[in-house]
This record gives structure tokens, sequence and C-alpha cells, in this order.
């Protein structure tokens, strides 16, 4: 009621309430309410998920598709799947109610934003539903597209309002200023009725796994319909195939369902769940969020989910207004599960996590920029107070990169790229592999679904068991290049774990302080991952039974981490206590990352670590955590803010942790990449005592005087020399005796033949002219300058003179200005037109003319003409080191800086 | 369903495993009217869905 009063208001509303609370009627309602008083008005509903859509265009219909009086109101979908003709007509007539998700927002309406021009000029509301979804990347990219959404909106002359909702989180005002810009009322008070929960913390004795599958199992069998929620993929797969061979009654009564099945095959799922034609699913995360599943009774949790955040919202999945419900929670052999398991109070007492993304993401915001560059251009003044701080760095960068273009005033960006937007991956970094599944491996086999390719490096290499729906699948072949995986299904009684080496390298130092004697850090890394092999273990006992050796390339991304630089001394006291110093480093990571999710709403698995007992750039020893994405995702930040809590907590897990050595509770990872070796609990004890200040670091060595900090890496050496106090400097062109269709085509330039070849010597102020009869005075020239520059010198001009030496004329010191802009633009320019542009000064002929006077025997007409080329060359390059661009025009006839950085 | 809570403590395979158990009582809905109200055909339509109150 409060939230519906403050719609009205026009502010901007932030709800946040419990699973089935009726929140999409606090934003339905004041937007048919408006769009009834005032014809034309719009709105934009964001979902983050297509099968959201889909129950929301329910929920509209249901209500406004008979308003009374023939008045409706109109709701259309509009994404990924909606059909073309369909498209156009919503474009040319867009409904009140325009149902999308941020993908197509960002593809298909910002990147043409004059085609929908009617509905963005009338926009008053936007609403964006599950905002608690928006983190790390995905926070990033929204952020971004919002941005953009703003700008398209007040060029159309609207400034629209926000709803939106979330699950309980510690942060929604902020989460929702952080992605909006805007400051939010949070409404928090439900009044939704609630019937009676019951929840059971289960730590078994056994198999956690086996005693969760037997719970599912109990809870079918006593009549009441069951979602188990798994925390991975693997784990639900294997959990459907042991409830059918448990019972194989329940065979096509229960089913899988996560990420990586085809949409079609989730949608089916669904439907048969909400029809009562299956009783029990087996979900990933996938199911979590608030599409209509219908009644359901039991929630197993098989692990704790990671966040509070996490669990209530699937807690929230079973019973309904009447419908009593139970949620048990079976504790897995991990860290933070046993923490719960030990401490069940502290479920029920701590707060709720905040939801975090990196909003300085360099990564995600040049992609973005250049979109809002090809969408309106951008501009200091309007922008700058769009866009956190820094933005504006990142858009110098591009311009320097080629990704923007700065006008001739050099007020305004541009991007020069056709639809950039198409190149923005929302979901992740980088783009998918296809898995195909067939028996005969000469035919293509059937597409069963898509991984990313940091998820198929790691799980569908050579060799690798797959798991889809239940059935098992062996890796036949990756195929890197066209990002084709084929597999085929198998029976097999082991699974597949790779070996991994990281190398994690100091970019940039952002923040540090002193931490007792260690120093921490906050910076961006440079993270290099080498898939070495696998293993093949048995399912049952884990027992190894084979290792295999993998060739493929290294996975390299920059992100955001801290790290810890630890003291000399403190590896001396772990060495005289007879401990194992990288082990203990080793297992102080794995723990602390592992109580990672206490301080933000993640899962283990989006940070990494790495320890090193020498750390080659800092020449100490060092743990390292880091955002396991690129660009970062606000994790690390988070850590290194809190990171005396975080280490404090990791004391009191070892501490209490009843295992002798080390288990999967405390200091065993998952995921580690050395099969949890070396690893030292006692060692790794006492550097957390020594990190929280429980016992005093023993000082035994004078450490080096000032902090070594990290060392700069050098910059690559620049690809255009810096020619010597004194050197030879020579401007360079030739025209040649042959066209490219007279020889053979471009393949054959070196048969081409010189007519004239100038060259311009700096300092000396001369030109000198050569014939084909003194090309050996030419190439001697040549190759004894510091330095020659010409306009496409090394693709052309030396492949020509090619054809009359067998010099190695590769060692002739050059700068190739096309090639420069090449490699900035993408593609490349004509001098003509870059003189022109920048100079106001056109060629004297065309390389036609040349051709024919050549053929004429009329080198005295050539000779200016190549001179001009050179003089014309020679401006070009001083005009770009005096003034840092030259000009050009796009191919709207806009004429653009580009810019340059040679000497 | 607290039948079904019972029938696992007394379980021989979860009884002893189950280190926590807690129940949260039902809790009935608030209403309240917005001022001002709804147009009747939006008041209308939510009657239809069987919402009397919000």
């Amino acid at each position: 009621m409060e939230a519906i009063e403050r719609i009205r208001r026009e502010e901007n509303v932030l709800v946040v309430t419990p699973t089935a609370s009726g929140k999409s009627l606090i934003y339905i309602l004041p937007t048919f309410e408006r769009v009834l008083s005032e014809p034309g008005a719009r709105a934009l509903y964001v979902f983050p998920y297509k099968a959201l859509e889909q129950d929301q265009l329910k929920a509209i219909l249901a209500l406004g598709g008979d308003l009374g009086g023939g008045r409706t109101i109109r709701a259309e979908i509009y994404d990924g799947d909606t059909p073309a003709s369909k498209r156009r007509a919503i474009k040319a007539d867009p409904p009140d109610i325009l149902i999308t998700n941020p993908d197509m927002l960002h593809l298909g309406m910002l990147a043409y934003h004059d085609d929908w021009r009617e509905f963005f000029s009338h926009l008053k509301l936007v609403v964006l539903d599950e905002l608690h979804v928006y983190k790390g990347i995905f926070g990033s990219h929204l952020q971004h597209i919002l941005i953009r959404l703003g700008r398209v909106a007040e060029h159309h002359g609207s400034r629209p309002r926000f709803v939106a909702s979330s699950a309980t989180i510690a942060n929604p005002g902020e989460l929702g200023k952080a992605l909006t810009g805007e400051e939010f009322t949070v409404v928090d008070d439900s009044g939704a009725p609630r019937a009676a929960k019951h929840l059971a913390f289960l730590n078994p004795s056994s198999s956690a796994y086996t005693s969760a599958t037997k719970l599912i199992a109990k809870s079918l069998s006593s009549g009441y319909r069951t979602i188990a929620f798994t925390k991975a993929r693997r784990i639900t797969e294997l959990i459907h195939s042991w409830l059918i061979q448990q019972d194989p009654n329940l065979k096509g009564r229960v089913s899988s369902y996560r990420a990586g099945y085809l949409p079609e095959e989730r949608r089916e799922i669904e439907r048969r769940l909400v029809q009562g034609e299956i009783w029990g699913v087996i979900s990933t995360s996938a199911l979590e969020l608030g599409v209509d599943i219908g009644g359901l009774d039991v929630c197993v949790l098989v692990g704790y989910p990671g966040s509070i955040v996490s669990s209530w919202q699937r807690i929230g999945r079973v019973g309904r207004e009447t419908r009593e419900s139970l949620t048990c929670l079976v504790g897995m052999p991990d860290a933070l599960d046993q923490f719960f398991m030990r401490e069940p109070e502290e479920f029920f007492k701590r707060g709720f996590e905040r939801v975090v993304f990196d909003p300085a993401n360099r990564i995600i915001a040049s992609d973005h920029l250049v979109c809002a560059g090809a969408e309106i251009p951008i501009s200091r003044d309007a922008d700058e107070p769009r866009y956190p701080p820094g933005t504006f760095e990142v858009v110098e960068q591009l311009e320097r990169q080629g990704g923007l273009v700065r006008d001739a005033e050099a007020e305004r960006w541009y991007s020069f790229r056709r639809n950039p937007q198409r190149g923005v991956n929302l979901r992740g970094i980088g783009n998918l592999y296809t898995i195909l599944a067939g028996t005969d491996g000469d035919r293509p086999g059937r597409v069963i679904g898509t991984v990313d390719a940091v998820r198929a490096f790691h799980e569908c290499h050579d060799g690798a068991i797959y798991l889809h729906l239940g059935q098992q699948y062996l890796v036949r072949s990756m195929d890197l290049e066209n990002r084709k995986i084929r597999v085929e299904p198998v029976h097999s009684d082991y699974y597949t774990e790779v070996r991994a080496e990281k190398q994690t390298e100091i970019l940039e130092t952002l923040s540090s302080r002193g931490l007792r004697r260690a120093q921490v850090k906050l910076g961006r890394l440079r993270v290099t991952e080498e898939i070495l092999g696998y293993e093949k273990r048995r399912l049952h006992g884990r027992d190894r039974i084979s290792s295999h050796d993998l060739e493929l390339p290294p996975l390299v991304f920059e992100t955001v981490g801290l790290w810890l630089e630890l003291p000399e001394d403190l590896r001396t006291m772990v060495l005289e206590r007879e401990g194992h110093f990288m082990g203990g480093i080793h297992a102080t990571e794995h723990a602390a990352i592992s109580l990672f999710p206490l301080l933000a709403i993640c899962d283990r698995n989006d940070i990494g670590g790495i320890s090193y007992p020498h750390h080659p750039q800092l020449g100490r020893s060092a743990v390292f955590i880091y955002d396991g994405y690129p660009g970062g995702v606000g994790l690390a930040a988070k850590g290194y803010e809190s990171l005396e809590d975080l280490l404090e907590r990791t004391r009191r897990l070892l501490a209490g942790c009843p295992c002798e050595v080390g288990c999967p509770s405390c200091i065993h990872s998952p995921k580690c990449g050395n099969g949890n070796q070396p690893l030292d609990k006692r060692a790794a004890l006492l550097i957390l005592e020594v990190l929280t200040g429980v016992t005093p670091l023993e000082r035994r060595i004078e450490e080096a005087s000032g902090d070594p900090g990290p060392r700069m890496i050098p910059a690559a050496p620049s690809e255009i020399p810096k020619p010597a106090e004194e050197g030879k400097l020579l401007y360079f062109d030739l025209e040649t005796l042959r066209s490219a269709e007279e020889v053979g085509g471009w393949n054959h330039t070196s048969k081409m033949g010189m007519s004239v070849g100038i060259v311009y010597e700096e300092g000396k102020g001369e030109y000198r002219v050569y014939r084909e009869t003194d090309v050996e005075r030419l190439l001697l020239d040549l190759v004894t300058a510091d330095r020659v520059i010409g306009f496409n010198i090394d693709r052309f001009d030396l492949a020509v003179l090619a054809g009359y030496t067998r010099w190695d004329l590769g060692k002739i010191r050059t700068f190739d200005m096309l090639g420069y802009i090449h490699r900035k633009l993408g593609f490349r320019l004509k001098l003509d037109s870059l003189a022109e542009a920048t100079l106001g000064e056109r060629k004297s002929a065309d390389g036609l003319q040349a051709l024919a006077w050549a053929r004429e025997g009329r080198f005295d007409l050539i000779e200016p003409y190549c001179r001009k080329d050179v003089e014309v060359t020679r401006s070009l390059h001083r005009f770009g080191m005096t003034n840092r661009f030259l000009l050009y025009e796009d191919h709207e006839g806009r004429r653009v800086r580009l810019p340059v950085d040679w000497f | 369903m607290i039948d079904f809570v019972r029938a696992l403590q007394a379980s021989r395979d979860f009884g002893s495993d189950l280190v926590e158990v807690r129940s949260f009582p039902p809790a009935p809905g608030r209403f309240g009217e917005l001022t001002p109200g709804l147009p009747a055909s939006l008041l209308a339509a939510l009657n239809r869905l069987g919402i009397e109150r919000l």
C-alpha cells in the first residue's frame, strides 16, 4: 500500500518483499492508473530472465485484458524469441507496457533508439524486477545499460522514474542507486499473509548426498511435492540418477533442471511441474527465481546455498498463503555448511548479505561506452555526471585505441563501429561453446546445450565426463576454433577433474595498508590459468584411476584482487615450528575463500586464489584472492575492506574444526587445481593467529627497509622505434612499372617493378630520386637508415623492392603509417583522404595515372607525383607528432579524429 | 506437515542427524485503503481475479 502511494507521488521506489507476496501488483496497479489517466504514457518492465517475462505478461493480461468500456491495457514481450514480424509491429505501435530483458534492451532497443522514438519519448516508468540478481558482471552490465537508457530517454525528451523489486538483502537502496544513479525509497514491510513454515538442519553422519537423496525420496513417497536445490550442475544430475536407481517408479516423475539445458527443455519441465505431471525437481540455483512453479511442499537444500539471501529465496519456493511447508538444509562437509551446522543460531540471527558489483569495471565500461558512442555522441558536459568517476579516462583510452573517435572540435566522441552492441555479451565474458551429442563421429550431432569458455576448459575438455539431464557423456573432441564440443553418451563409473596451474601478475596497486607486519593491497591483476591435464576418479570413493595430460591454450584475464604480502619473519616462525610454509599459506587461502560468501553474495567459484612462497614481482611470499571474472566484480574490493573480519572468522573456523590435518570442512577446496597439495592446517592456523594478533610475530630477521611494492611491469616495446639523436630519418615512397593485375594479383607484388623511388632525408632537407637502374643504391640508402617512414611501406613498397634482392628487407627499420592506422581502426584509410581531411591537400594524381606514365616512359611526370606523395606522408607524420591526431571522414561524412602517439 | 517433520525426527535414517528444527507460525495478511482509490474499472478487474482487498 505504502509502495503504491509513493509510486503515485513519482518517487523511485524499491520494494523488498518475500517470494509470492503479490509484489507485481505494486507496480502493475500504478502503471495501469497512469496509462488510464494519461493515454500514450508508456512503461518498460525489465526482467532478468525470459521465463519471468512470460509470467508477468500473464499477470498483466489477466488484469488488464478487459477493463470495461472496451478499454484494455496492451502489453507485449519484446525479446530474442519475438518473431521478426511481431517486432516490427511492436516498434511501429508500441504497447502501453513493454516487457523485455536487459539483453534485448541493450541489443534491440537502445541500439535502434530512433526506431523507438515514440516509445522512449513517452516513457514514464521503468520497472526492474529481481534487482538482487544484478550482482557481479551482470550488475556492471545493467548499470551501463541503464545509463544508456537514461541518455536515450533524455535525447527523446523523457525522464522515467524507477520501480524496483528485490529479495531481502542488506543494501537494497545502495544497490538501487549504484545501478540506476537514482535515490530510492525502500519499502520493506510486507503485509502479505504467510502459512506456517518449518526449517530443519540435517548434518548427516554418513554421505551427505546419500542422505539428501533418501530425504527427497521419503518426501516424494509421503506425497509431498518436492524441490531440491544443489550447489553444482553435476550434483543435480547425480541425485536425479540416484533417485531413479533407488526407486524406478520415479522415472518420469522427477526431473533435473539447470542452466545449460535448452530453453525449450526448461519451459517443458516448468510446465510439467506446474501441471503436476512431475512431483519433484532437482535444480541448481536456476529455479531459485520467481517463475511460478506451483504448489510445492518440501524444499531440500543439498548444501548451504552460499548466502542467507539465497537460502530464504529458496525457502520461499515452497508453501503458499495457506500451504504449510518444510525446508531441510542438508549440511555438506564444506566449511560454510559446517559453520551453520555447528551454530544454527547464526543462520537465523545473521543479517542478509550485501549484493555487490564493481561500478568501475573498465572492461565492461569500455564495451558499453562504445555502444553509447554509437547511439548518441558522448560529451563531457552532458555525460560526465551520469557516469562513475574515472569513466572519461576510459573514454580517452578508447580514443587512443580507436574504439571511439573524437570530432574535429574535440568536443564529442563517436563510435565508428556498426552495431557494437552485438559484440557485448551480458551474461558472461566471451562466446559460448555448443555441445553436440551423437554416437557417430562424422555426423554433426544434436545440440544439447551451451557452456562458457572457462567452464568448457574445466568440464568439456577431451576425455571429460560431462553430465546432462542425468546422462553421462564422454567428450570426444573440443573444437576451439569453431567452439564446438562433441560428446557421446556413456555409462561410466568415474568422473573427471582437471589439474591446473595459475600465475598472477600485478598490473597496478590501487590501495594498500598495513596489517600487523604484513601489507594488504588491492589492485589490478593479470591471471593466467593453464589446464595441464585431468584425472579420472571413481564416483564412489573419489579414488584416482589415472592421470592424463592436455594441451590447451592458457586462459588469461585481467581482474581486481587483494593480496597479503607476508613478512619474512612469519616464514621463519612457521619453519622453526616444523610447519610447511607453502602448505600453510595455501590452506589459509582456501579457508579464507570458503568463508568469503559471508562478506558479500557470491559463490566460492566467483573467487580465485593463488599462494606464492616467493612472488617474483614482490620478492616475498604473498596470498592473492581475486575476482574470478575479467575486469572484477567488486568482491575482492569488499574483501579488502573487511579482511580483518574475514581472517578472524577463518582463524575461528580452523581452530574449531575437529579434524587433525585438514578436511573439506576447513582447508580442502573442491576446485583446487593442485589437488589440495600441499596443505598444512597447523601452519595455516599459526599464520592466521599472527595476522589476527592472537599470537605475536617473533622478529627474526631485519627486514629490508622500505616497501618494495609492486614493481612496474615494463611496457611492451614500442612498435615505433625512437630515432637516434643524430639518426638518419627517411620518408619514402615508390611507384611501380606494372599493376597488380598485370602480374597476376597482389600475391605477386615483387613482380611489379619500381619505376621511381624517392626518399626525403630529414635533417638534410634533401630529396633523392632513384630509377629502376639505381635500385641497389636505393636499397643501401634504406638499410643504413635509422628509420624509414612510409605509407603502406611494409606491405607494398618493400614487397616491390624484394623482387630485386635476396636481402632480408624485414631488417629495414620502418614505420608504416598505414599499418599503424589499420591496427588502430581495424580498417585502412587512403593517403589521399587523410591528407584532404587533415591537411586540406590532395595528391597530384593517382596510381593508375602513374602506371600509364610508366608505360609511356614519362618518368619525368612520375617523379613530381611520387615526390608529392613523399611530401604528404611527411606532412601527415609531422602533423601527428605535433597534434597527436590526424583527421579523416567517417562513413557518415563526419570529420573525426584519429589519435596517434608516434614520435 | 508437522507430522512429517515429527516422522523425520523419529526415523532411524534422519533422527539423530537432525541438529535443529524450527517452526515459524503463520501470519495473517494486513490490508489497507488507497487514497484516492483505484479507478472503478481497475477495482472491478481485481475483483474478477478474486482480489477484494490490497
